[in-house]
């Protein structure tokens, strides 16, 4: 018997397979996207919001290998703000070394760390052609 | 409004304090700021304690020491700009005339934290995932190169040039100069940010006094005038962020120019929250003092050096003095005090009239920081 991943932000993200998809929340009144999904809209204050899936496929912002880091993750890793259509979002790197800005990327799951209970798993990002994971 | 000054300033040398905690080094601060100005605790109408892990009613167990008891203090958080945050609220009381003479502080021992990044809010996102203070300004750091052509060796400069400010100043943590080989050979951060691109974290606190034109005479010490104080949250959004331009410092700064009647051609000093080498880039931009991308050819043609076109962190800024967190706000303003009013020493500013203190900091998801304060200062 096996239990169950321990997945950081499980509850902000689809997960089939390895695949990760977006759990996001859009404004009806000013069109705003949030991610963390949310019941308010925290522009405009609105609560006439809408919850989508958008897929993982996004575009390297920035990113950055920390030596010097915090909490269960084992020095180096790499993290990246992607942009996922018009969301950004923090997520570790798969490769231990930086992202150019630009890279096209995918967010699949991965291990990410660990803590005292054991693995802790989390969408990670992977470079990607053409929709295929490099 | 009424006009409000500075009449007095008083720091507890910055570095590591252990014996001492946020309370002692407060009050060695504040009691040196009533000597130097020769004034009693009753003269007193309101006290303002900025501090970030003082923890509860920190203001009053450094006022009531010095026999500041009964009048209302409060005890301000907001991040790394507490400190200016306190000010920020004496400026306020005075201005608005609801008190004369208002004392404002800020003090933080962070040598209880040990070494290493400090400890950021908990309940978020972005910190769960092992995000630190370095690698946030690492990444903007990363697509500032990438955007604009700067260097690795151009954010060395910013270290280099800020510890040889610091040298000179008898407050500073670091007191000594570094070499580009120092810098390029420390350890690794958070790529591209080494050891010597951070700033340390220290203790120490600082204390001005703010008040009405008459008092100001009455108290008969040096005096500069609080031209603009601004205090901006950050924009809160999940969406595209441009990192390299840190809005929230253009709004505050933007909302100050406007407030003092004044240009950032106008300024002869500015002391700028560089807790990242990369943040003097980044905000010396966003401040107005060098055009979009090109901040790093100003610290390269020397524009920002002590007697350049603008001295920026003319005190040795975060990157030399150190940043115990809420007396960050605090100390800066103090060490344009003494420049506006000819006492700096060996720091000194040539004809220095105007000056700027900006903080900036707090580091949650889905903003550029949480808090951020511009105060600009004036010698008359
Ligand atoms: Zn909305």
């Amino acid at each position: 018997m096996t239990s169950p991943l321990r997945v950081i932000g499980a509850d902000r993200v689809d997960i089939e397979g390895d695949q990760v998809s977006l759990l996001i929340t859009r404004c009806l009144d000013c069109a705003s996207s949030w991610f963390p999904a949310r019941e308010q809209c925290s522009r405009c204050g609105g609560t006439r919001v809408d919850g989508d899936r958008i897929s993982g496929q996004g575009t390297v912002y920035a990113s950055t290998t920390v030596h010097i880091g915090a909490g269960a993750f084992p020095t180096p890793y790499a993290l990246s703000y992607v942009d996922v259509e018009d969301i950004r979002l923090l997520a570790h790197t798969r490769s231990v070394r930086p992202l150019a800005p630009g890279t096209p990327v995918v967010l699949v799951l991965g291990e990410v760390g660990a803590d005292g209970t054991g693995a802790l798993w989390s969408y990670v990002a992977v470079p990607r052609t053409d929709g295929e994971v490099a | 409004m009424r006009e409000v000054h500075i009449a007095g300033a008083a720091v507890h040398p910055f570095g590591k304090s252990r014996g001492k905690t946020a309370a002692d080094l407060g009050y060695d601060a504040v009691t040196r700021l009533l000597t130097t100005t020769s004034i009693g605790p009753d003269l007193i109408d309101v006290g303002y304690c900025g501090s970030s892990y003082g923890g509860s009613l920190l203001a009053q167990r450094v006022l009531q020491r010095v026999g500041v008891s009964g009048q209302p203090v409060y005890t301000v958080e907001n991040a790394c700009a507490s400190g200016a945050s306190a000010l920020h609220l004496a400026w306020q009381a005075v201005a608005s005339g609801a008190a004369d003479c208002a004392v404002a502080f800020g003090t933080e021992n962070l040598s209880g934290f040990g070494g290493g990044a400090l400890p950021l809010t908990t309940n978020d996102i972005e910190i769960e995932l092992g995000l630190v203070m370095p690698a946030a300004y690492a990444m903007r750091a990363q697509r500032h190169l990438h955007d604009f052509g700067a260097t690795e060796a151009d954010l060395t400069m910013v270290s280099i040039k800020n510890r040889r400010n610091g040298a000179a100043n008898p407050r500073a943590h670091f007191q000594a100069e570094v070499s580009a080989d120092q810098v390029e050979n420390s350890r690794p951060v958070a790529d591209p940010l080494r050891l010597l691109h951070c700033c340390p974290n220290s203790d120490g606190a600082a204390a001005v006094l703010v008040c009405s034109s008459d008092l100001a005479r009455e108290i008969g010490t040096p005096t500069v005038r609080i031209r603009a104080s601004v205090v901006r949250s950050g924009r809160f959004h999940t969406s595209y962020r441009d990192m390299t331009w840190p809005d929230i410092t253009a709004r505050t700064a933007e909302a100050a120019y406007e407030m003092a009647g004044v240009r950032p051609s106008d300024l002869d000093l500015v002391e700028l929250h560089d807790a990242f080498s990369i943040a003097e880039l980044l905000h010396a931009e966003a401040l107005g003092i060098a055009a979009r991308g090109k901040a790093h050819r100003a610290i390269a043609d020397g524009e920002f050096d002590r007697d350049g076109r603008v001295a920026v962190s003319p005190s040795g800024g975060l990157l030399s003095r150190g940043h115990p967190v809420g007396a960050t706000g605090v100390v800066q303003v103090c060490e344009t005090y003494w420049q506006l009013t000819g006492q700096a020493g060996r720091l000194q500013v040539p004809a220095a009239s105007v000056g700027l203190t900006h903080v900036t900091g707090g580091g949650i998801y889905g903003v550029d920081n949480g808090a951020c304060a511009v105060h600009i200062l004036t010698s008359d």
